[in-house]
């Protein structure tokens, strides 16, 4: 069991995560992905802060790599696909064109996140779809998780934004930190794609169920298992 | 020498009309500044250093004022820097008084971190004639344009408190600063008369380099041989068949210290963390209800306006006790204070001298220390420090080289300043200390970092801060400019969270981390007071009084000093004297039945002895070492054995340290035997192999949050701008993982693991003990159950690392299956069981 791909069963849909930190979704040929903050690298080095560049080519190869694995009719990226309006000379978005180019039988759509600023489209390939939410029944695509409270659509919520990461300590003894999909009963969240993106670390709650990522593969969590008490702490 | 000029008689009868002493250093301090020269002058606490180096110049201008008809020329004319800016009013004060009881019409003004934009713009265009500020203030005025010209007039640097710098990397911006003002009063033909006053330590010579740098030669240590007697008292636990062998908090004693705060009439009470005083100060309260208002609380993470209130309070003698950390170990004159209360092990000689020296703040009145120990094994290092402490054993501070992040910082500042050119700026910075050795290669690099951001050959595109034109290096006005006057300075300061109340007001900081864990309704101990958590929006947690009676006490990181060499040697002395049957001391006669225990169940070792205990439990296999060479050198020889190890079969090993071993535990049995011991403890290689084992933890990463902060890798934000700044704002953590994929021959990456080398693990010691260790007699023992010596280690297992052999799924899946059966064991017992056992286990060892 090699356990690079995890298969769960969501509103009687196959899902398959992949620890490449994405979900291909088989009966409609749709690969998902969410947060990759595209030019984040540049971002920072036009603010001083000297970041080696490479790693927003690098998360196109990544992408190139899992559309030529999974050939889906549909990329679906859910928010956050830039970190910043780019400027129109920044070099990634050429091999963007590119890999578009070399795809041009796969859909691209991307839901707006809060980085993806008005105007970001029209610096990138018209190709793009862009759009708010997608809905594919049984599922509702968005950027941002919804708050229970103000549900405002009845379908199990697909999203991203949170960059969810869960840490594993034992009251004594070292802890691993990795990220992880979140699956709850109302919402699934993806980890964050981009490699120039932090975590968040994620309160899941009983009925939860996460699935963690680790180098080479994905490690099932369950609930006893992430809500032991907090460790590092005097009580009085 | 100059007797006979007046404005000295002036001084002198200042000084008698004071009713104060004048010692000899003091004149002597005078008479080398009226020489020109620059030196240090060290004397304990209170023995009037600071009119030692404050007269000199005073009585000069005074001579200056009856000659001269005119005004003296306008400009900054001296230069005091402190280390803490809570110190910076109190010594403006004392420098003004006494200029002005003694004619002279010098002004002095303070420019720090709290001084306000107007009063900056003030001193602007009107210098005052004496500024009084810290390294990371005096980096910022280096960092406007016509510094050069706002420093004309300098002629005197005089460096507080130089011990407190020495040693940190505040110390190596200082240093850079001063040799850039060294290099303003060269160009006009000038030199600057540069003075340290410091308490006394090991290696005052090194320290006065450190300061001067090149200009070191012909300066002098001034010492004041001022005795000054401190006593050390323990407070020996009633009944030490109860008293815990691990554990830092010490509230078992509260009764007994209540009778030493009610003793005294003032008391400052020492602890070691910021945790450990909430602790006290909330018991303290809780016992002794008729205290309230007269017992503060004063640490780090309090507010900076409350913190001073109650300094203000001691001062004024209103207070009974104040407890605090190592935040109220400088500065000003606390007088009232008639004696010092020290909770857990003062770690270092030094230290506790310093401590100590708080109470009776005075020439020629002593000072009293009482110990209370948190540990049975502090009351043998009370013992030992007080012996260290007669001896003169005092630790020795080293200054840090080859900062380059710190260097990158300062070109920075200097290119936002007057700029500079390339080779001109090279000698400069080799008439420093901290970079008198810097290689070609390494100035190539950091130049290359601040102007292209990396490597001549690759750049970064669009890398935007220091622009080099016609050779001469700027910084452009504007967004970069601004971000990097915000970001001046070498301490780390760990996001931390400001902490108000509902109602409006700060209380204080916190760190991110500790509210990340806690959920609104959760009820933490801070600034003394039970607090509920409310909400959390943009840094800021609010809070409101809580009724309850129970809550978390936060934990601060921090550093958690390792005991020096001279307490280390100085505790297996007290074994060796134990042995001899010496009982002199009431903390070894108190300790006693322990010290049997560990000779019965295994060893007790001394100084020529290696003591290596292995014992076996449910939990799996755990190996202690016992090298007394301090935790940080622990914490190295951990992560280089565990790694040793894992390099002959595939393992898994926790490593927890303390300041007398080190624990490796592995959930499976290992042999270890003598001559595997001899391999693992080889000092060949030691270098390759630290390297080599570094990488499997996250050592090197963790130092580099400092690094990437300083170096301008990260920017923390605007103070109060909130969220508009997150999209520049990444951890430290990802930029050290990108740069590991994406630059690895960044040099910041080197001196990471070079820091952690030095620093951290303090790597000539460690040379030296495995060097020790090889001629060493061997002990290997398998006691029955935890002895007195290795249960620390083992209650300690929290603050652990681990050097793994096996992949990461291998690591999860075993983390799993233990977290699954601690989850079912907390399912069958009521949580307080647990706690019990633990307990249980701790007085086992006494009824045998």
């Amino acid at each position: 069991m090699d356990n690079k791909t995890i298969e769960i069963i969501c509103q009687e849909e196959t899902l398959q995560l992949d620890y490449r930190r994405c979900i291909y979704w088989p009966s409609h040929k749709t690969l998902l992905l969410a947060d990759v903050h595209l030019g984040k690298d540049n971002i920072f080095r036009q603010h001083g802060m000297a970041i080696p560049e490479g790693i927003s080519e690098d998360n196109l190869n990544h992408i190139r790599q899992l559309l030529h694995e999974y050939k889906p009719e549909q990329l679906l990226i859910l928010g956050d696909f830039v970190h910043a309006v780019p400027s129109p000379q920044e070099p990634w978005i050429s091999s963007l064109a590119k890999l578009i180019h070399e795809f041009s039988s796969t859909v691209f759509t991307i839901v707006s996140g809060n980085h993806d600023k008005p105007g970001t489209a029209n610096r990138l390939p018209d190709e793009i779809n862009w759009t708010n939410v997608v809905d594919i029944s049984p599922f509702h695509f968005r950027h941002e998780p919804l708050k229970t409270e103000s549900k405002t659509s009845d379908k199990y919520t697909i999203c991203g934004h949170l960059h969810p990461c869960i840490t594993l300590s034992m009251r004594k003894g070292p802890t691993i930190r990795m990220p992880v999909f979140w699956v709850s009963p109302e919402q699934l969240v993806l980890p964050a794609f981009g490699g120039f993106t932090g975590m968040h670390t994620i309160r899941p709650s009983r009925r939860d169920k996460c699935i963690g990522i680790g180098p080479d593969s994905l490690v099932e969590l369950r609930s006893q298992q992430f809500t032991i008490p907090i460790r590092g702490t005097t009580r009085i | 020498m100059s007797t006979d000029n007046p404005s000295r008689k002036k001084i002198e009868r200042w000084f008698k009309s004071q009713g104060r002493e004048l010692f000899d250093f003091q004149v002597k301090t005078w008479d080398a500044w009226e020489r020109g020269d620059s030196g240090l002058v060290h004397s304990p606490t209170g023995s009037g250093k600071t009119l030692a180096a404050w007269l000199g110049p005073v009585q000069n201008e005074l001579t200056r004022q009856d000659l001269a008809s005119s005004a003296a020329a306008t400009g900054v004319k001296l230069l005091w820097i402190t280390p803490l800016r809570a110190l910076a009013n109190d010594t403006a004060d004392n420098l003004q008084n006494s200029a002005s009881a003694l004619g002279c019409k010098w002004t002095v003004q303070i420019r720090t971190g709290d001084t306000s934009t107007t009063v900056r713009q003030k001193q602007r265009t009107s210098p005052p004639d004496v500024l009084v500020t810290t390294p990371e203030s005096l980096s910022l005025l280096l960092s406007y344009a016509n510094n050069q010209q706002y420093f004309a007039q300098l002629q005197t640097i005089i460096v507080d408190e130089w011990h407190e710098l020495l040693g940190s990397k505040r110390g190596v911006q200082l240093d850079l600063c001063i040799t850039r003002l060294r290099q303003f009063a060269q160009a006009r033909d000038s030199r600057l008369k540069i003075w340290a006053l410091s308490a006394t330590m090991a290696n005052l010579d090194t320290a006065l380099q450190a300061l001067l740098g090149d200009a070191a030669k012909k300066a002098k240590v001034i010492s004041g041989n001022i005795e000054r007697k401190v006593f050390v008292k323990t407070i020996i636990p009633p009944t030490m068949q109860k008293f815990p062998w691990s554990g830092h908090l010490g509230i078992q004693l509260a009764d007994q210290a209540i009778d030493v705060i009610d003793a005294a009439r003032s008391t400052l009470f020492f602890t070691n963390t910021r945790s450990q005083a909430e602790l006290w100060f909330e018991t303290i309260t809780r016992k002794r209800p008729d205290w309230l208002g007269s017992v503060a609380i004063h640490h780090g993470s309090i507010d900076r306006k409350i913190r001073s209130v109650v300094e203000q309070r001691v001062r004024e003698g209103l207070l009974r006790c104040v407890v605090c950390t190592s935040s109220l170990d400088l500065g000003v004159d606390f007088s009232p204070v008639e004696q010092v209360v020290q909770v857990g092990s003062p770690k270092g000689i030094a230290r506790l001298m310093q401590r100590a020296g708080r109470s009776g703040h005075r020439p020629g009145v002593a000072s009293t220390v009482v110990c209370i120990p948190t540990n049975a094994f502090e009351l043998v290092e009370f013992a030992a420090a007080r012996r260290a402490l007669l001896a003169g054993n005092i630790e020795e501070r080293a200054p840090l080289s080859r900062s380059l992040d710190v260097l990158a910082q300062h070109l920075v500042t200097v290119a936002l300043g007057s700029g500079f050119e390339r080779n001109a700026m090279l000698d400069e910075i080799r008439c420093s200390y901290s970079f008198s050795r810097i290689t070609d290669a390494e100035w190539n690099w950091i130049l290359d970092f601040i102007t292209r951001g990396g490597q001549a050959l690759k750049g970064y595109p669009q890398f935007n801060r220091v622009v080099e034109s016609n050779g001469f290096c700027r910084v452009p006005q504007g967004r970069i400019a601004r971000q990097h006057r915000m970001s001046i300075g070498t301490i780390s300061s760990d996001n931390m969270m400001r902490v108000k109340w509902m109602s409006g007001g700060t209380i204080g900081h916190i760190e991110e981390s500790f509210i990340a864990k806690i959920k609104p309704g959760s009820t933490f101990l801070f600034s003394g007071r039970l607090v509920e958590l409310v909400q959390t929006k943009d840094m800021t947690v609010f809070v409101k009084k809580s009724n309850k009676k129970r809550g978390m006490v936060p934990r601060w990181q921090g550093g958690r000093f390792p005991m020096s060499c001279q307490l280390a040697d100085s505790v297996l002395e007290s074994f060796a004297l134990w042995k001899t049957g010496d009982l002199e001391t009431p903390e070894i006669e108190a300790i006693d039945h322990l010290l049997k225990v560990q000779t019965a169940w295994s060893v007790l070792p001394q100084k020529g002895d290696f003591l290596v205990e292995k014992i076996i439990s449910r939990e799996g296999c755990s190996h202690f070492f016992y090298p007394f060479a301090g935790r940080l050198v622990h914490e190295g020889l951990g992560i280089l054995i565990a790694w040793r190890l894992s390099q002959r079969i595939p393992v898994t090993l926790t490593i927890s340290a303390s300041d007398y071993g080190f624990e490796l535990f592995g959930s499976d049995n290992i042999d270890v035997n003598e001559s595997l011991l001899l391999e693992l403890f080889n000092p060949a290689n030691l270098l390759d192999d630290l390297l080599a084992s570094l990488n499997s933890t996250e050592a090197a990463k963790r130092q580099f949050r400092d690094i990437a902060r300083i170096a301008g890798l990260v920017f923390q934000g605007y103070p109060g701008s909130g969220k508009s700044t997150r999209q520049i704002q990444a951890s430290s953590g990802l930029i050290y993982d990108v740069l590991k994929n994406y630059d690895r021959e960044n040099l910041l990456l080197d001196q990471a693991n070079r820091e952690v080398l030095e620093s951290q693990m303090e790597f000539k010691r460690m040379q030296e003990t495995l060097k020790s260790i090889t001629n060493c007699e061997i002990k290997l023992r398998q006691p029955q159950r935890l002895t007195p010596l290795a249960f620390p280690l083992w209650a300690d297992r929290l603050q652990s690392q681990t050097v793994s052999s096996e992949n990461w799924r291998q690591r999860v899946e075993k983390m799993l299956n233990s977290l699954e059966s601690a989850a079912v064991e907390t399912l069958h017992k009521p949580n307080n069981k647990r706690k019990k056992r633990h307990k249980q286990h701790v007085h086992k060892g006494f009824q045998d």
